[in-house]
């Protein structure tokens, strides 16, 4: 018999952010939780005069990583693996600082890109992190910018593609609202407003648009109950003017402010948590893209290989790259009313974005064949709905 | 039950004249691709004109995803509208790799010569 919270299980949500990584953000908290791999001040990267950077508790909300730090697949693979090209090569995590400098030449900024904010400066982030299910590694699907490693949370894969090009999928591996609709299930992508739109545009949104709503349909599909199957949140993209007045970004991509972003994630749980129907039988995933280019110290491991080749005039390394390593580490927290107060998902599971496909697919579908070889071997993670007892001790946040 | 209270975000943050970034710049790209036709997506006539500011692209953003549902709800009205297929994998965006020389006629063989279609 599966556990309670599973039992339950009705909806699925998941809120992607922008480029940050676990390190920044969540690092902190390994001084109040060992069992957090985070930071522990003794980290650090050389900087371009041979100087060490330490990590440091000095991130800001705004104006401290303009220019928006390089997270190409070449400067990525600069960061990870501090320029060494020779076949034996290790990830080492020592590049940062580096990869960072070219962007304005600038030693003392180019060390800015290992601080990290302190808890007390997240407390959204924070508090669902400790009040749920923070995972130790969960890492982005390809160590490139957004829109490739997206893909992977819409379909699985990114279809060989290391960058932000416009590409189609093939038709095996098919998006996992699709999957959803020929069972007679229901998905959705909202986006915040048709000034912020969406980043899966090419494939999904020119096709079939019956797959979107704004971030103001969430709410009231929540609020009335009518939440579909399976939600994917995207903030919104840009400072602009909206009907209301001027509306911030809120994906949290340097450099815009981290505070809004932290009111758009409680935005989204608070819609959950108050409609008591929904919040019993709801799953919320907050997982972060990719790390933007912004230190971590975890080396991304070896994965399965994706079935796809990229090549060196895409990855611009001059090497191709076979799909078998993973982007660098992103936060992620599962919240349920079902998943323990202060779970910590060990460093033996890793995650990466396929995950969510795969999850999706494997509550809602069950036993599917046409997946990419990535999402069939990605773990899943609604294991962690581990209670016999529903929660009554979940926070609320108030946003004044 | 706690309950967290979230600090607001300084008016001073508000930038729309901030200058748009990358990632706005790919989603531009992508929303300008997906409403031409086909044959408007060749390299030569593939030319975009940059979002300077981020309202600059939120504008054009808006504009194109309301162009871009219209087209959609234009197909579904037609009535021998499809079901969707993605169209086969194609390289987007990219020079077109020079055409591989065609062999030689064998010896002895004249080749036929073929007459070029008219432009």
């Amino acid at each position: 018999m599966p556990p309670a919270g599973i039992d339950k299980l009705k909806h699925i949500v998941v809120l992607m952010m922008e480029n940050r990584s676990f390190d920044h953000m969540l690092g902190a908290l390994a001084k109040t939780d060992p069992r957090i791999d985070g930071l522990d001040g003794t980290q650090s990267n050389p900087d371009t005069t041979g100087a060490s950077a330490p990590v440091l508790p000095l991130a800001q909300f705004q104006g401290q990583l303009d220019p928006d730090p390089d997270h190409t697949f070449a400067a990525v693979d600069l960061q990870i693996f501090n320029g060494d090209s020779s076949p034996a090569r290790v990830a080492t995590m020592q590049g940062f600082v580096k990869s960072y400098f070219t962007m304005r030449r600038d030693v003392d900024h180019s060390r800015k890109i290992m601080y990290n904010f302190t808890p007390d400066k997240l407390p959204v982030l924070t508090t669902l992190a400790t009040e749920f299910a923070v995972f130790n590694r969960w890492f982005s699907s390809i160590p490139g910018p957004t829109l490739c490693n997206r893909a992977f949370a819409h379909y699985g894969t990114s279809f060989g593609h290391v960058d932000s090009s416009v590409f189609y999928p093939n038709t095996r591996f098919k998006s996992i609202y699709q999957r959803l609709l020929d069972a007679g299930k229901t998905g959705k992508i909202y986006y915040f407003d048709t000034q912020s739109s969406s980043l899966e545009v090419v494939n999904l949104l020119q096709h079939q648009p019956q797959f979107f709503g704004t971030f103001q349909q969430f709410l009231d599909d929540c609020g009335t109950g009518q939440l579909p199957d399976y939600s994917f949140i995207e903030p919104n993209y840009s400072d602009h003017d909206g009907d209301s007045g001027a509306i911030l970004a809120s994906d949290q991509h340097p450099d815009h402010h981290v505070q809004e972003g932290e009111r758009f994630i409680a935005a989204v749980y608070n819609a959950i948590r108050q409609n008591a129907a929904l919040w019993e039988s709801t799953a919320l995933l907050v997982v972060y893209d990719e790390h933007g280019g912004i230190y971590d110290h975890v080396p991304p491991p070896a994965c399965l290989p994706d079935g796809f080749v990229a090549q060196p005039d895409s990855t611009t390394t001059g090497r191709q790259f076979l799909f078998d390593r993973l982007g660098v580490r992103v936060p992620a927290i599962l919240v349920s009313p079902w998943v323990a107060r202060g779970t910590v998902v060990g460093r033996d599971r890793v995650f990466e974005h396929a995950s969510i496909p795969a999850t999706v697919t494997t509550c809602f579908l069950g036993q599917y064949a046409d997946r990419s070889p990535r999402e069939a071997a990605a773990s899943t993670f609604l294991d962690l709905l581990t209670l016999d007892a529903m929660r009554n001790d979940a926070p609320e946040f108030d946003l004044g | 039950m706690a309950v967290i209270r979230v600090p607001k975000t300084p008016k001073k943050a508000y930038d729309p004249q901030r200058r748009a970034g990358t990632l706005l710049q790919s989603q531009l790209l992508h929303l300008e691709w997906a409403v031409r036709p086909a044959s408007a997506r060749t390299e030569k006539a593939f030319q975009i004109k940059r979002a300077t500011t981020e309202a600059a692209a939120a504008r054009r953003i808006e504009q194109l995803t309301i162009e871009l549902h219209r087209q959609s709800a234009l197909r579904a009205a037609e009535p021998t509208a499809a079901p969707y297929e993605p169209p086969r994998m194609v390289q987007a965006v990219r020079k077109p790799k020079a055409k591989p020389k065609q062999p030689k006629a064998a010896a002895g063989k004249k080749a036929k010569s073929k007459k070029r279609p008219k432009r």
